[in-house]
């Protein structure tokens, strides 16, 4: 409590730095930049449980190391706070400078609460890079607001997410498109619909989904969640899950780890649909032959969740040139270009097509769909991520219903 | 003069050895110190970097205002109790079988085979290996469906995972026994046995049972410690319970992993709570344990003074047995299941093999490489580092005369505490340490933490190998003018090589199998085929879990291959001597 008030100054004094707009970084700062990264290792912590991304990865260190001396060292997590956790533990010992995390994988709660602690770079170097120019933010507000909390330069968007959800066509003809029809169908085909265990990223995402589509009160999941009443706005949700328990997956005694247990649930048949924050995941899993080609997508039709997954540079890297000339080719046209392949990974671009050369936005335009990926025009429908603050009420109100074993 | 020049040379000689064993303990032992440290402090809600700067008890309000808190703490001691008890049980019915003449022992031989190699086998690739076999999914419903279930889909029911915890007993056990039965083999092989059973049998008794009352007691009074470390163990375990459940509440473990896992920075202050109540979890168990150990040494005191022929006791014994090889054929299965999901490139349910093999994962994988040389040079280093620094201390008792079991019981118990400690709540306060030392992150940092957990097997094998050893080898040695060192190359070593060789075995499976303490002093950037399984088998996807999990078979094989290699090599001519030993 003692430092509320020193957070709240540092706050106000970030906002200032942050609406006085630092103008993009000139070349000279940027060849001077790439001169300190030379021979530096970047230890990138991102989450290791999917092969495809991993793979990924592994192609943007080798490009790395040809074109700036830089190694690119991929620490795979299970789970993001596991590094939050240990940046707060190497804070806690007082190790200000040579931390263990050169740059972090994160988005939304996590972003949020690194954010409160002061665990990242204390200053805008993102709007600063030269990439940064392809982006728009008037376009895509979405990369500077990450789930409704201004990034204020801390974090380089990295790609778009949307929530999607996959069927295999071989069992199910017409899948349920909103909440309500949902409900009916797994009612009538019980034990074959199930969802992440909280606090698992997709599972929560789910219950927000559902949250939007079932509440009337849209605009209080915008602000603070002390500000509204969580009880009164979340009841409809817990009405929802309390009819549907009984007929999940298990009866709903247990939940897969993550999305990509879903898929492989989907994919030996056990489980009808999953979900996951890309709505190519099932064609480049096709691709990959871990889904039968008869898997397709679909989404919601008042919209599914998107948001912006970021890379950030923790306040302790001593390696952060590197990491800023990383997090610099990860925006550039050509990396975006690779992700978005839906046979290499399928996640869609930061970048504003308007401000590619011409040769770039063809290439976009080119990219194959995939088979079981909907068009733009399907996907045109979003819905932005409630404000952070519910994120944590949501887990502890759902482990206290379904897991607490009562 | 010169007699007492001598003396005091000796008696330098033997401070010096007295403080350097002192020195290297306390060393061994810090990083515990410090972890508990890192742990109670933020418990008792002091955590400056979060501004929770109040002592206070808060943090265990905290954690008991989870709902889930005294279901977790209930489910530890479930699961905890019953594996170990039920382990101990097992390993005893099946070293009873040996005492049976003739179909017996060939079948103890025959478990004595199969085992070793399992020993080897972190649990987490036991619990692939039964997700893989017994999911709705799984390679057992694919064998049979749909030609005797009807199935063409996988059924909407089934046990995997399951939230009762006997699905994670079963798992534990299957861990367990092997590695009870190794060490009480190790331990029967030290007793003079045949006279006590000549004399239980001359009385009349059924070979097993004489070997119940008069033999079972000193082995099992030898591996005492080992039992409670597997009690420690299974109160404790997380990554097992991570893929057979129950997660719907999960065990304390596990529910303070989360709460060092949460995106909210303040649930660390009550997963600290949660991890110093761990601790106190073990304390209570062993605690219930050793009354449990009193109360069945009375009960079997009372029967053998009355003289109870327990003639029901060898059906007892031969349905354990029976149960718990049809539970182990079940792991072989499973560990088959992983072997062909590594090399499939498609399995569609309900086929019952690959549609396709193909080696699209290890083309994907090429880190691979990297990852299991890391592995062995991490395993090997802790290793050979454990056994010369366990040699270093025996030696050093042995040069100061210090041959009192109470020594080595001291020893014991000290080098035992790393395996007491749950090890989910020493790492954030290693953490710590580590980061403010610089220290994380190296390979050398690696196999220091790595030693803590390998130092104990290594201990229990070669402290019961020196005390065996004769006497009069090291005497004609020295009358031969043979210094410390000489003797230990050119005498010890080889007769002892078998010993050696276990230990460095056991000590290799454990590291191997090492998963929080690797992320931990590793700081993510030292990776082990255990930290790539766990991250693949997280994924949930089956195709890069069983690459992942059929290295963390394939290495320890090829490591032990290799080990005995060598000793036959380079010691094979001592093999009379050695039999002394065995």
């Amino acid at each position: 409590m003692i430092q509320m008030p020193i957070r709240l100054i540092i706050g106000a004094f970030m906002l200032m730095l942050a609406t006085g707009q630092s103008a993009a970084m000139a070349d000279t700062d940027y060849e001077a930049l790439l001169e300190r990264a030379k021979g530096q290792t970047v230890y990138f912590n991102a989450w290791g449980g999917d092969d495809k991304i991993n793979a990924y990865i592994r192609w943007a260190g080798d490009s790395i190391k040809d074109r700036y001396d830089i190694t690119l060292e991929h620490v795979k997590l299970t789970d993001t706070a596991a590094a939050v956790s240990r940046i707060l533990a190497e804070k806690t010992a007082g190790r200000d400078t040579d931390g263990s995390v050169d740059m972090l994988w994160v988005n939304g709660e996590n972003f949020a609460s690194m954010m409160r602690a002061d665990l990242l770079q204390p200053t805008d170097w993102v709007t600063a890079l030269p990439n940064w120019r392809y982006t728009d933010s008037q376009e895509l507000p979405a990369i500077i607001l990450d789930f409704a909390v201004p990034t204020k330069g801390r974090e380089v968007p990295w790609g778009r997410a949307q929530l999607a959800f996959f069927y295999d066509s071989a069992y199910l003809d017409n899948p349920p498109k909103d909440a309500a029809s949902l409900k009916n169908y797994i009612a009538n085909n019980p034990g074959r619909f199930t969802y992440p265990q909280p606090p698992d990223f997709i599972g929560v995402s789910f219950l927000k989904q559902l949250l939007i589509e079932l509440t009337d009160q849209d605009s209080a999941l915008y602000a603070p969640v002390d500000d509204a009443d969580f009880d009164a706005v979340t009841a409809p949700l817990w009405a929802y899950l309390d009819a549907i328990q009984p007929h999940l997956w298990r009866g709903g005694s247990a939940y897969p780890q993550n999305y990509p247990a879903m898929r492989q649930l989907v994919a030996d048949g056990e489980a009808d649909i999953y979900m996951a924050f890309n709505p190519a995941d099932a064609s480049s899993a096709i691709a990959r032959g871990e889904l039968p080609d008869t898997v397709r997508s679909y989404v919601h039709d008042k919209g599914t969740l998107a948001n912006v997954h970021f890379l950030a540079i923790p306040f302790n890297s001593g390696n952060a040139a590197a990491a800023q000339i990383v997090a610099n080719f990860m925006l550039s046209p050509e990396a975006q270009l690779r992700k978005a392949d839906p046979v290499i990974w399928g996640d869609p671009s930061v970048l504003s097509i308007g401000k590619l050369s011409s040769a770039d936005s063809a290439a976009f335009a080119a990219l194959p769909k995939g088979i079981a990926t909907l068009s733009p025009a399907d996907l045109a429908k979003t819905l932005p991520e409630p404000h952070p603050s519910w994120v944590p009420k949501l887990e502890a109100a759902w482990a206290e219903r379904y897991a607490s074993g009562q | 003069m010169m007699p007492l020049f001598f003396y005091d040379k000796v008696s330098l000689m033997k401070l010096f050895y007295a403080l350097s064993l002192g020195a290297s303990l306390l060393l061994f032992l810090s990083p515990i110190i410090i972890g508990l440290i890192g742990v109670v402090v933020p418990a008792a809600g002091y955590f400056p970097a979060l501004g929770a700067q109040a002592v206070s008890l808060s943090a265990f309000s905290d954690f008991f205002a989870q709902k889930s808190a005294f279901h977790a703490l209930w489910l530890s001691l479930f699961v905890g109790m019953t594996a170990s008890l039920l382990s101990v049980i097992a390993c005893f019915s099946l070293m009873a079988c040996g005492a049976q003449a003739g179909f017996g022992r060939v079948v103890l031989k025959w478990h004595r085979r199969i085992m070793g190699p399992l020993i080897a086998l972190p649990h987490s690739t036991i619990a692939i290996a039964l997700l893989f076999l017994l999911a709705p999914s799984g390679w057992l419903v694919r064998l049979v469906s749909p030609e005797l279930t009807g199935w063409v889909r996988p059924p909407a029911f089934g046990f995997v995972p399951d939230q009762t915890g006997w699905l994670l007993i079963v798992g534990l056990m299957m861990k367990e026994i092997p590695f009870l039965l190794f060490i009480a083999l190790a331990q029967s092989q030290r007793l003079a046995l045949a006279p006590l059973q000549n004399l239980g049998n001359s009385f009349g008794y059924a070979p097993v049972v004489t070997w119940f009352y008069l033999i079972w007691p000193q082995i099992y009074r030898q591996m005492r410690l080992p039992v409670l470390a597997v009690l420690a163990y299974s109160l404790s375990v997380v990554d097992m319970t991570l893929i057979l459940g129950p997660g719907l509440p999960p065990p304390l473990a596990v529910l303070v992993l989360q709460g060092f896992y949460d995106a909210d920075l303040s649930a660390r202050l009550p997963a600290s709570a949660g991890a110093v109540l761990q601790i106190m979890v073990i304390i209570f168990a062993i605690g219930l344990w050793l009354i449990g150990e009193r109360l069945c040494a009375f009960a079997m005191r009372f029967a053998l003074a009355h003289g109870a022929r327990l003639a029901l006791l060898p059906s007892v014994i031969s349905a354990v047995f029976l149960g718990i090889s049809g539970a182990f054929v079940f792991v072989i299965l499973g560990l088959c299941a992983i072997g062909l999901w590594a090399f499939a490139n498609r399995w569609p349910f309900s086929a019952k093999w690959p549609s396709d093999f193909g080696l699209r994962f290890w083309q994907t994988e090429a880190a691979f490489g990297t990852i299991a040389g890391d592995t062995i040079v991490i395993a090997l280093g802790a290793s050979f580092f454990s056994a010369i620094i366990a040699a270093f201390w025996l030696e050093v008792l042995d040069a100061l005369k210090w041959h009192r079991k109470m020594v080595i019981h001291v020893m014991s118990g000290l080098l035992f505490i790393p395996l007491f400690v749950p090890q989910i709540s020493l790492l954030f306060g290693l953490q710590v340490a580590l980061s403010w030392s610089y220290l994380d992150g190296y390979l050398l940092t690696v196999i220091f933490v790595h030693c803590l957990y390998i130092l104990p097997y290594v201990w229990l094998i070669l402290a019961p190998a020196y005390q065996g050893y004769e006497a009069r080898y090291h005497m004609m040695a020295q009358t031969m003018g043979y210094g410390m060192m000489r003797h230990f190359w050119q005498v010890r070593l080889p007769i002892l090589g078998h010993s050696f060789a276990s230990a460095i075995i056991l000590g290799v499976a454990v590291s191997i199998a090492l998963y929080l303490p690797t992320i931990f002093a590793g700081a993510g950037r030292v990776s082990t085929i255990t930290t790539e399984a766990v991250t693949l088998a997280a994924s949930g996807a089956r195709g890069p879990s069983a690459q992942a999990a059929f290295m963390q078979m394939l290495l320890p094989l090829c490591a032990f291959a290799v080990i005995r290699l060598l000793l036959r090599l380079r010691y094979g001519r001592f093999s009379a001597m050695q039999a002394h030993h065995n």
